[in-house]
């Protein structure tokens, strides 16, 4: 019988830098969803890239407040940015995904304060590399 | 929110899971998943102090009793995550696996 | 050239750790207080934040991960929160008293009021950050902080007691003021074990690009650049003892540690400690700054670098662009530099386990280092620091009440 792939994902998905196929940074995978069915093995379905993944973990309460500002001022979003678990790639210290970057929903808040604010600011908005 | 049938693996994570008698096991440190078709499946549960050391790479510190068991291997038919705030036992301790015991072949429930 | 740019990055990490607001007060006071007594601290001090540096220094090399980095995705994001919501406060308090430093460097020359200068200070910390590179940056402060030689030449000048000052190498207890006595040296192994210094110097090595290829260079960078710091903390030290001590001059104020350089310089003693103050808490101040926004990029997995222009990694820019700010506003609130450098360290030393206790782990870490992992010995020293941390975690606070 051929040796299963194993993959840990406490150690090789779970807040690990999430990088697409550029290599830009997408986030950090902050949740792991998975779904549970009747009398088979949970099925990894998505990561979850939000603050409320992640602050949940310490408290239950912070979860809740992050979800709540979350809710209230993360713009054109219902719900917290998934990255449907087909598009893993390989873990480890990095997690690659086949998307890019844009199709994640994941940089909502970088688009924003980038239009909103930086753009604003002499300097702020030329292009390329310093 | 999570949908119904939704787990939220992170807050499995550093769970007490507990026998069916109620007595404390050890918590869960790590999940591991399998391929299976088009999917990843989470296939076991590795649970107890000697799972942490394993997960951060420091069994060499030598920091575990010789002797003494400190960490399971549990199956995914072996543990209720009906309420993943308190995850148990579906069978009794004797039948789990050691960690770092050669690994049993098994038939997975249909 | 590359070579030199790559010391360039120990020798700014030092001016973070050894030259800044609070290192060189401390230095100041541990001279004039005990005289040679407290060089064995500093010693003890540079060998371990030599041993951390270079291995955070390796880490970058062999991952491309930071520490910060690292310790989040090893350790969770529980034990990461611990260290955001700690070195937060500490880098805030930090970077308040630094921009301190240098508005009151200002007050020096000028006799104007430090919070004067308090919100231009900001705004060219500022703007640095914002239009300039990390090479610019690095090597900006480190050729600026080449000033900071003036205290080894002050201290040369003075013909120090070379018999004394090595006894002073060995650990002695003290001959009077216990408490403060102990409280000086955590307080200066406290500055050195600062969890900015080693992030920003991880940071810096991923912004340079460093490789496999650099981990020899890395050794003697974080040796070459930490030494440069130590020599000129103990050349304060020296220089303290010999002019401030015998005159029974306490060091409660800037003003006080000034007069040590005018025995040797004269009418330009307080203009070139102050130049020295100025440029090292300004090359401090952008590292805090810099490392505030690594933290909470790196942390939180957005994408960073100050090599990229603003709108590329807005909110790794958002991040300093609200801290400076508002660690100008702490500074007038706060008042006196030296006093919020004080509660930082007592701080800085309760932070600091929980950055070097990682460290053990993540060096050992095939999966980040590879190859280049620690050897038993390393490890036997790291459990030391750790050690050596967790002790100044537990006694500074007590002692800060006792003898601060």
């Amino acid at each position: 019988m051929a040796e299963r792939e194993l993959l840990p994902l406490v150690r090789d998905v779970l807040d690990k830098q999430v990088l697409d196929p550029e290599g830009h940074k997408v986030g950090k995978a902050d949740g792991l969803i998975l779904q549970a069915l009747a009398n088979r093995p949970s099925r990894v379905i998505a990561m979850e890239i939000s603050q409320t993944a992640a602050w949940r973990q310490v408290h239950h309460r912070l979860g809740a407040l992050a979800d709540w500002l979350r809710a209230k001022f993360e713009p054109g979003q219902n719900q917290p940015p998934r990255i449907l678990f087909d598009h893993f790639v390989r873990g480890g210290i990095d997690v690659h995904i086949d998307i890019s970057w844009k199709r994640t929903k994941a940089l909502v808040w970088e688009d924003w304060l980038e239009n909103r604010v930086i753009a604003r600011i002499p300097g702020g908005r030329r292009g390329g590399k310093k | 929110m999570a949908e119904k049938n939704e787990i939220r693996a992170e807050l499995l994570l550093g769970r007490k899971v507990r026998s069916i008698h109620g007595h404390a096991v050890g918590r869960i440190e790590e999940m591991r998943a399998e391929r299976e078709h088009d999917y990843w499946v989470v296939t076991e549960f590795h649970v107890g102090p000697i799972a942490l050391v394993e997960r951060l790479a420091v069994r060499h510190f030598g920091i575990t009793l010789p002797g003494r068991v400190h960490g399971y291997r549990v199956r995914w038919d072996q543990l209720d995550l009906s309420n993943p705030y308190h995850p148990r036992l579906t069978c009794h301790l004797d039948e789990l696996e050691p960690l770092g015991a050669p690994r049993r072949k098994h038939r997975r429930a249909a | 050239m590359k070579s030199l740019s790559n010391v360039a990055l120990g020798i700014v990490t030092s001016i973070g750790g050894f030259l800044d607001v609070g290192a060189i007060a401390t230095a100041a006071l541990a001279g004039a207080a005990f005289g040679f007594q407290m060089l064995w601290v500093l010693a003890l001090g540079t060998l371990c934040v030599m041993y951390l540096t270079e291995m955070a220094g390796r880490l970058a090399c062999v991952s491309h991960h930071s520490l910060v980095d690292a310790i989040r995705e090893r350790c969770g994001f529980r034990y990461f929160s611990f260290l955001l919501v700690g070195e937060v406060l500490v880098d805030l308090l930090v970077l308040a008293a630094e921009i301190g430093g240098v508005a009151v460097a200002l007050h020096l020359v000028t006799g104007i009021d430090y919070r004067w200068f308090v919100p231009i200070v900001a705004f060219a910390l500022w703007l640095l950050i914002w239009i300039g590179t990390f090479s610019i940056v690095q090597n900006g402060t480190s050729v600026l902080g080449l000033i900071t030689l003036a205290f080894v030449v002050g201290m040369w000048w003075m013909g120090p007691p070379w018999h004394e000052a090595m006894k002073g190498l060995l650990p002695t207890a003290p001959s009077h003021d216990a408490a403060r006595y102990w409280f000086t040296a955590v307080g200066i192994i406290g500055a050195l074990f600062e969890p900015f210094m080693l992030n920003f110097y991880a940071s810096g090595a991923i912004e340079e690009k460093w490789s496999l290829k650099d981990i020899p260079m890395n050794r003697v960078t974080a040796v070459l650049g930490m030494g440069f710091g130590a020599v000129i903390a103990v050349s304060i030290v020296m220089l303290s003892a010999m002019t401030l001590g015998p005159r029974g001059i306490q060091v409660d104020s800037y003003e006080q540690a000034a007069m040590m350089m005018l025995q040797p310089f004269g009418s330009w003693g307080v203009p070139l400690f102050a130049a020295c103050l100025g440029t090292a808490c300004f090359g401090a101040s952008l590292q805090v700054a810099l490392n505030l926004s690594y933290l909470f990029s790196q942390g939180f997995g957005w994408n960073w670098s100050e090599n990229l222009k603003p709108h590329e990694d807005a909110r790794f820019a958002i991040v300093y662009t609200l801290a400076i700010p508002l660690g100008a506003f702490l500074v007038i609130i706060l008042g006196d530099p030296l006093q919020i450098t004080t509660f930082s360290m007592a701080l800085n030393a309760l932070l600091a386990p929980v950055i070097v206790f990682p460290l053990l782990i993540l060096m050992n870490d095939r999966h980040y280092l590879r190859d280049y992992r620690n050897h038993m010995v390393g490890n036997v020293f790291v459990s030391a620091i750790v050690v050596i941390a967790f002790l100044i975690a537990i006694v500074a606070i007590p002692l800060e009440v006792l003898g601060g």
